[in-house]
């Protein structure tokens, strides 16, 4: 495993959007506008969500095992969120771009 | 006869070993160069990286990197006689090099790396393909230096200009978080307060001084070719800054100050003012979606109180320039509606506690409410709506608009 799978990284981001809006369905079916009308301020706490979401993630080895010592991330930013049409484009991004790091 | 086998049999051993390790160095194979791009990094720690995407054989067009299986070597970014650490780490389809960025010297490290450099690694990076976690399928990968060197050649320089931008722009965090804007109007003959046609612009402008993550500046307004429209106003601070969280780093709520002037677009009415706010997101409160499946984001409000000194006041009864406070809030509401309309309340409510100026203590308001659909191609303004008080000189005023600049440039109409 190691790399996080897309699904993890669906819930991943559903349990940041919590942060900034409420909503009952796929959050990968919204009309893009809901997404993309997020204030400012909205957009930097997702992210915010988002990335501590991402750094507190349980580790897997390669092997499919909860594993110590490292941890993962992924590149955010306002301007790469201004990237994205949709949380679709989002999930894929932190599926492309997410690594796994040393804890320091 | 023993002896023989014996050594037959070691033989045949030496033979076996060096065999199987003529295969497993056959099967180290290398990859060449698909794709590569840059990253900012403006959440938590501040970075920016170089990320390689490798050619996957076509046999191989499933396979991902095995994260566990990437050796430990030490990469370096070389600029002139400068050798900084950095750090590499798999991705799916390839290898990522970060660069920590020392925000106060980001002007500096920036120019640094618009001058020729590369990343070199101190041994071969050697990792680990795999289809679908399956440990027959690996396959054994070798990048060398040479490759490294040569795909980060000047790797940095492929930041664009509105990365470089957005670095600095994002570099205090949340620090003087609001919506840039710009959105401009069309207010026909019958709607407007002149009798003419008239077209307006509302923008809204932020960003930090150079060289500083923590102090910025804005310029706001409702401008028109009717100066004397009751609801134009204009202000500039050329102090912002965040003074923190409220109730400690978890919290959803910045207190914010800012410092500066705000008069109507011809300036028979100004003021310096002082303000300090407490910014942040509350719970929805109103769901207008029918059972849709839609997305409904959280009001954003920022209430706070302002200190003021007019300099020269427009009031149809001579009064002196006043000194007050007001109590204000503005707030910022996307709600949908049913499955593919959404109205956007965008504004303020002011309450000033001057006699003078606010004889029958009411509290004043102003705001656009924008009714837009979603279209297939994204989003489609309908119309929108003004109204309200004038916060510096209090006169009333509304108007339909069609909004222009908010159906091409959606993005930024926010």
């Amino acid at each position: 495993m190691a790399f996080l799978t897309r699904n993890q990284i669906k819930e991943i981001v559903k349990k940041s959007l919590e942060n900034v809006a409420d909503f009952d369905g796929d959050i990968e079916e919204f009309p893009s506008n809901d997404f993309t009308s997020m204030h400012q301020l909205s957009k930097q706490k997702f992210l915010e969500a988002l990335k501590t979401n991402i750094n507190e993630h349980q580790y897997y080895n390669p092997i499919g095992q909860v594993a110590e010592g490292k941890h993962y991330d992924v590149a955010l930013s306002i301007h790469e969120f201004s990237q994205w049409n949709n949380i679709t484009d989002c999930i894929n991004y932190i599926k492309e771009y997410h690594t796994a790091l040393w804890n320091e | 006869m023993e002896r023989i086998n014996r050594v037959m049999k070691k033989r045949i051993l030496l033979f076996a070993f060096a065999f199987i390790n003529l295969i497993s160095v056959a099967q180290i194979t290398t990859l060449t160069l698909k794709d590569f791009d840059t990253k900012i990094n403006t959440v938590g720690s501040k970075s920016i990286e170089v990320n390689l995407f490798f050619n996957f054989p076509n046999k191989y067009k499933d396979y991902i990197v095995d994260e566990g299986s990437i050796n430990n070597v030490n990469s370096y970014l070389l600029i002139g006689n400068i050798k900084k650490k950095i750090t590499e780490s798999p991705i799916n389809k390839g290898l990522k090099f970060s660069l920590n960025i020392d925000i106060d010297k980001l002007a500096e490290r920036l120019e640094n790396i618009s001058l020729n450099h590369q990343i070199e690694i101190e041994k071969d990076i050697i990792f680990d393909i795999w289809n679908n976690n399956q440990e027959n399928t690996r396959i054994k990968i070798i990048i060398t230096n040479n490759q490294i060197t040569k795909w980060t050649k000047n790797a940095f320089n492929k930041l664009s200009k509105t990365q470089k931008e957005a670095l600095i722009k994002e570099k205090g965090g949340a620090a003087i978080i609001s919506n840039n804007s710009i959105d401009i109007g069309h207010v026909s003959e019958s709607e407007s307060a002149s009798g003419n046609a008239e077209v307006n612009v509302k923008f809204k402008y932020q960003d930090y001084w150079k060289n500083s993550s923590k102090i910025g500046y804005s310029f706001e307004g409702l401008l028109s070719t009717n100066s004397k429209d009751s609801l134009n106003y204009f202000s500039a601070y050329p102090f912002i800054s965040n003074f923190g969280k409220l109730g400690g780093k978890n919290s959803s709520f910045d207190i914010i100050g800012k410092v500066g002037i705000e008069g109507n677009q011809a300036f028979t009415s100004w003021r310096f003012s002082a303000n300090v706010s407490i910014q942040g997101i509350i719970p929805n409160l109103i769901n207008l979606t029918a059972g849709e499946n839609r997305l409904r984001l959280k009001p954003v409000v920022n209430i706070g109180i302002k200190y003021y000194t007019e300099v020269k006041n427009n009031r149809k009864v001579v009064t002196d320039n006043e000194i007050s406070n007001q109590f204000f809030s503005d707030f910022y509401y996307y709600i949908p509606i049913h499955k593919t309309f959404s109205l956007t309340l965008n504004g303020k409510a002011f309450y000033d506690i001057s006699k003078r100026i606010n004889p029958d203590k009411k509290i004043n308001y102003n705001f656009d409410a924008i009714l837009g659909m979603s279209i297939a191609k994204g989003f489609k303004t309908v119309f929108k709506y003004t109204k309200g008080s004038n916060s510096v000189t209090f006169e009333k005023g509304d108007f339909f608009s069609i909004g222009v600049l908010s159906d091409i440039l959606s993005g930024i109409n926010q």
